[in-house]
This record gives structure tokens, C-alpha cells and sequence, in this order.
């Protein structure tokens, strides 16, 4: 479990803190989408989750152990892997199969260990095949993948991942928010971090943060309930709930705000 | 009119030149490259562009490829050559003199206009330009015939040695290591800045070289701006996957088959025998 207590957090130099007095969790096997405006504080929360922040206040424990305590932090750096947004920005190395292993070569395991998370992380990313490929001819989701691959090759518990969505064209989307899924289906803790409403539709638990303050913590459905909340936290109110409620309103039967574009037209078609 | 392109990116291929380890590609480039710079003889010079050549022929890559890396280089050549022409090539000077120009003998000199050219010192631009285009057309083959992934390896391992004068090894091969993997990913980004720039009507390939020299700041500004941001980014996704610089262990062990050693060897040889006869 990745614990958050009372956790607050100022960058040095700024006015206002960046979180404050925020408790949070996130349990092996549930997927928590994290949502909040621009400057909301959701980078910051990502990064105290694996120690590349420390708190000023409140503590911040992975599977029991401090991110302050200088002697487990690689410890909990392999537990929590981490997808940034900006695809090309965090991959390392000149082929896709380096790439994966950087971090197992980080912590000094051998060679044949080395190879077998490698071909197991490809493996589960899909991406079996373009071992050779120079990552700049990869794809906006097929580096997000690999970004993905890089952390699963740490054998980690949780996996982080912020805005990971925001920079690729729809299809890449599709796929990342795919492979999140089966990641979270296979044990891991799914942190997915965005802003865009529709991609909280499959969470276990969405939070929303808004201004360093934790604003709501529920359901998809209790969370699109009430447009007029979303506004106030600066999120979009996604198209087709907006739709269905209209629908609604005007006496149709439109199906509830976890449906997809396809079933909504199913349903309507009926 | 498009970004310069990085000198030699990887051509796919499986040529003898291909499969040649890494680490003795450039262990043989490095001997040829300090063979250039002792050697002082227009043969010795004429051998190592035949071997040159020889080595392209055998690699099988096109010969556009491999002639757009000597592009940018040829400017700079071309200024040598006008500069050294406009001194005699002394007795004291370190430059290698050709046979044909007599030392210290009256020459013919060429007067144009104000300026006078001496047929010594331009031999001797000539000269140091041929070592110049030589050793990047080098540089460039090995490059063109080997994989980012390889010649970052080789150069982790051919640095090795380094370590026991305290060089900081691992942080200079992983900085190699990125240095070759952003190599493209910022040539696209000059390409869309340039493209950008040209829709605003900036002229590249027009007016005076000083008027085309300042047209390329708008495009380096952005592009470093950019270049910073991505290595704090890139830092923060390294230490996110417990990068320290040290203790790491590597996926690939590499193997030097026979035939690596034998080019090896052979190779060494050959740069060290035109080192010294040449
Ligand atoms: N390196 C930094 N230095 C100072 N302030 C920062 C820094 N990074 C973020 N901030 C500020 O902290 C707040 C939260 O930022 P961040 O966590 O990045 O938000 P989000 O990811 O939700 O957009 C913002 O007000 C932002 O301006
Ligand atoms: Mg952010």
C-alpha cells in the first residue's frame, strides 16, 4: 500500500504550498485516476509517491517504508515505477530492448536475469518484435508502452503514471489506457494521473485534487453527477455524459455515464 | 531546404563491415585518425582514402549517404585552404610540406589583386584539408555501419582503461549513450522549428552568409531552451528507474570473434606502419 498522511509539500522558492494536508492510498489491484486541473498539484503527488519529492510535512510510506529513509529508496523506486507524460523525455537508451533494461541494469542484476524481465515486460506491453527499433522511430503509444515496459521490467507493485495520455494522438491513447487496465487486472496498483474526465470512466476510486486539496474521493458515476462541480475544479464535463443527461432530460433512455460512444449508439439505435 | 542531418545515422545492413565489432571499428578509427595527423606524405594520405574507400565499397552503403556527411565539413575545408595559401609553408612550421615545393627556395607566387597566394602554403591546405575530409569520412562510415546501441556499448568497454586515472567511466558512456539517442529526436525538432521559420518567411539558403548565419538563431534559441527542459525531465525519469552512475550492470556482453581480432590487428598494423613510414 502506498500510504499518504496528512502530506503537504511547498517547492522552495513558491508562495503557496503545492499539496497540503493530503491523505491519499493506493492498494495492489485497484486502478485510482487521479484527476485536477492544470497546476492542481498532481505532478507533485506523483512524484512524493516514489521519493523524487519529500514531504515537508506528513509522511509518505510504500508497503510500510518512509520515502524519507535514505536507506530503502530504491527499494521503493523498484516497488513504484513511473510513466511521465512527455514520451520522448524518458527513454533512455537507443533500442527499445535498452531501454527496458535500463532499470534492471541500475540495480546491478545479472545479464541472463536482465534478459528474461526484458522479453517478460516487452512481452506484456505488446511490444515483442520492435526489441531492435530506435526509439525515435517508435510511435506515440508505442513509446508510451515502452515507457510502461521500463517500469514493469522493476517488477514493481505499483505503477504511476502521469498524464502518460496527454501528448499522443487517440489511438496511442486507446492503447495505453488499454495496457493500464490489463496491468491493473494483473495485481498492480494503477495510479493514473490526468485531466481529461472520460479517462476515469474504468477506476476503482477517482480523486480529484484541486488547488493542492484533496476536493473528492468516489466513484466514476458519483463523480459526473454533478457537472456544476467538475467546472468549479476546472474539468471538462466529458461530451457523452453530457449527452446522456440531456437525453435524460428529455425523457429518452440513454444509458448511464460509464457507457462508451458505441454503446450509447447501440442503445439509441434500439 | 532541411535540418543539417547528423552526420552518419545508422543504415541497416549486414555487410562484413556491419558485423565487425564495434569496439574494434573504433579502436582501428582511432589508430587511422592519430596515423592522419603524424603522417606527412601525399602516398601515406593516398592510402588511407584508398582503404577509406575500400571500406565504403564493402559496406554497401549508398553513396549519397555516405558523401552528405562531408557536406558541412566542406566550408570549413574550403577556409583552410584559402588561409594556408596565404603563407608560405616555412621551414619552422609544423605542416607537413609535400615533396614537390622546395623549402626555402623562391617560389612562384600568384597575386591576386592585393592578395598573394603561395603554391607552398596551399599545397599545404590541401594537404590538411585531405586529412580533414578523410578522417570524417571515417568517422562517418563507422557510424553509418553501426548501431546507436552497439557503438555506445564499445565505447563504455574501450573506455574501461580510463577508470584507473580516475576518468569517470560509466558517466561518459551513459552520456555517450544519450547523446546518440537524442541525436534524432533533435534533428526533428531543428526540421519543425526550420519549417516553422520558413513559414514566416526566414531565408536559409539566400543572401549573404552573415544574413543566412542569423536566420538559423531563431532556430538554435528554441531549440536549446527545449534541449535543457528535456534533460531535466530525462534526469528526473532516470532517477525515477534507480539510475545512481554506478553499480550497473549491462544486458549485452559483448564477444570478439576471430575474425574481430584479426581485423584488429591487421588494422593497427596498417596505422602504425603509415605512422611511421608515411
Ligand atoms: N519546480 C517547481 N518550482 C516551483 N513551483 C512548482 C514547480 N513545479 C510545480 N510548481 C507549482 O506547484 C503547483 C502544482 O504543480 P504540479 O504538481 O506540477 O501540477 P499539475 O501536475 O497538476 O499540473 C503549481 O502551482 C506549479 O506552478
Ligand atoms: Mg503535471
Amino acid at each position: 500500500m502506498i500510504r499518504f498522511d496528512s502530506v503537504g509539500y511547498t517547492y522552495p522558492g513558491a508562495g503557496a504550498p503545492a499539496l497540503a494536508a493530503l491523505d491519499f492510498s493506493l492498494a495492489p489491484g485497484e486502478m485510482v485516476v487521479l484527476l485536477g486541473a492544470n497546476g492542481s498539484g498532481k505532478s507533485t503527488l506523483a512524484r512524493l509517491t516514489n521519493g523524487l519529492l519529500l514531504p515537508a510535512s506528513g509522511s509518505v510510506t510504500v508497503d510500510g517504508a518512509s520515502t524519507q529513509d535514505a536507506s530503502t529508496i530504491y527499494d521503493i523506486r523498484t516497488r513504484v515505477g513511473m510513466v511521465f507524460q512527455r514520451p520522448d523525455d524518458q527513454i533512455v537508451a537507443t533500442s527499445v530492448e535498452d531501454d527496458v533494461a535500463f532499470g534492471p541494469e541500475n540495480i546491478g542484476l545479472a545479464p541472463d536475469e536482465i534478459r528474461a524481465r526484458v522479453d517478460e515486460a516487452l512481452a506484456q506491453t505488446g511490444l515483442v518484435g520492435l526489441e531492435d527499433r530506435e526509439p525515435h522511430l517508435l510511435s506515440g503509444g508505442q513509446k508510451q508502452r515502452l515507457a510502461v515496459a521500463g517500469a514493469l521490467a522493476m517488477r514493481p507493485r505499483y505503477l504511476v503514471a502521469d498524464e502518460p495520455t496527454s501528448m499522443i494522438d487517440p489511438v496511442g491513447r486507446r492503447e495505453v489506457l488499454d495496457l493500464l487496465e490489463r496491468v491493473r487486472s494483473a495485481g498492480y496498483g494503477v495510479l493514473l494521473i490526468t485531466h481529461s474526465v472520460a479517462d476515469a470512466r474504468s477506476a476503482d476510486r477517482v480523486v480529484v485534487l484541486s488547488r493542492g486539496e484533496s476536493a473528492f474521493e468516489g466513484s466514476y458515476v458519483e463523480l459526473v453527477r454533478d457537472p456544476a462541480w467538475l467546472a468549479e475544479w476546472g474539468l471538462e464535463v466529458p461530451r457523452i455524459v453530457e449527452f446522456g443527461s440531456k437525453l435524460r432530460a428529455q425523457g429518452v433512455a440513454a444509458p448511464g455515464p460509464r457507457s462508451i460512444p458505441q454503446e450509447m449508439a447501440v442503445a439509441l439505435w434500439r | 531546404m532541411s535540418a543539417p542531418v547528423p552526420m552518419g545515422t545508422y543504415v541497416i545492413g549486414n555487410s562484413f563491415v556491419h558485423r565487425l565489432d564495434a569496439r574494434v571499428k573504433i579502436v582501428i578509427g582511432i589508430a587511422f585518425a592519430v596515423a592522419l595527423f603524424i603522417l606527412g606524405e601525399w602516398w601515406a594520405l593516398g592510402v588511407v582514402a584508398f582503404a577509406a574507400i575500400g571500406v565504403f565499397v564493402l559496406s554497401g552503403v549508398s553513396a549519397r549517404l555516405a558523401v552528405r556527411g562531408l557536406r558541412p565539413a566542406l566550408w570549413l575545408l574550403a577556409f583552410t585552404v584559402v588561409i594556408n595559401a596565404l603563407a608560405p609553408a616555412g621551414a619552422g612550421s609544423a605542416a607537413p610540406v609535400p615533396a614537390f615545393v622546395g623549402i626555402g627556395q623562391p617560389e612562384a607566387l600568384v597575386r591576386v589583386g592585393l592578395i598573394t597566394f603561395y603554391p607552398s602554403g596551399l599545397a599545404r591546405g590541401l594537404f590538411f584539408a585531405t586529412r580533414v575530409l578523410i578522417l570524417v569520412f571515417g568517422a562517418s562510415l563507422v557510424t553509418l555501419t553501426t548501431s546507436s546501441v552497439a557503438i555506445a556499448d564499445a565505447f563504455a568497454y574501450v573506455l574501461r582503461p580510463l577508470a584507473v586515472l580516475r576518468f569517470p567511466v560509466d558517466d561518459a558512456a551513459m552520456m555517450m549513450s544519450i547523446a546518440l539517442r537524442f541525436m534524432p529526436v533533435t534533428a526533428e525538432e531543428a526540421e519543425r522549428i526550420v519549417t516553422a521559420q520558413i513559414a514566416r518567411g526566414a531565408q536559409f539558403s539566400s543572401g549573404s552568409p552573415f544574413r543566412r548565419a542569423r536566420a538559423w538563431l531563431p532556430v538554435f534559441v528554441p531549440l536549446f531552451v527545449r534541449l535543457f527542459r528535456r534533460a531535466d525531465d530525462l534526469a528526473v525519469a532516470m532517477e525515477a528507474r534507480c539510475y545512481r552512475g554506478q553499480g550497473r550492470t549491462r544486458l549485452r556482453q559483448l564477444r570478439m570473434r576471430p575474425t574481430d581480432w584479426m581485423v584488429l590487428v591487421a588494422g593497427c598494423a596498417a596505422a602504425a606502419f603509415l605512422a611511421v613510414y608515411g
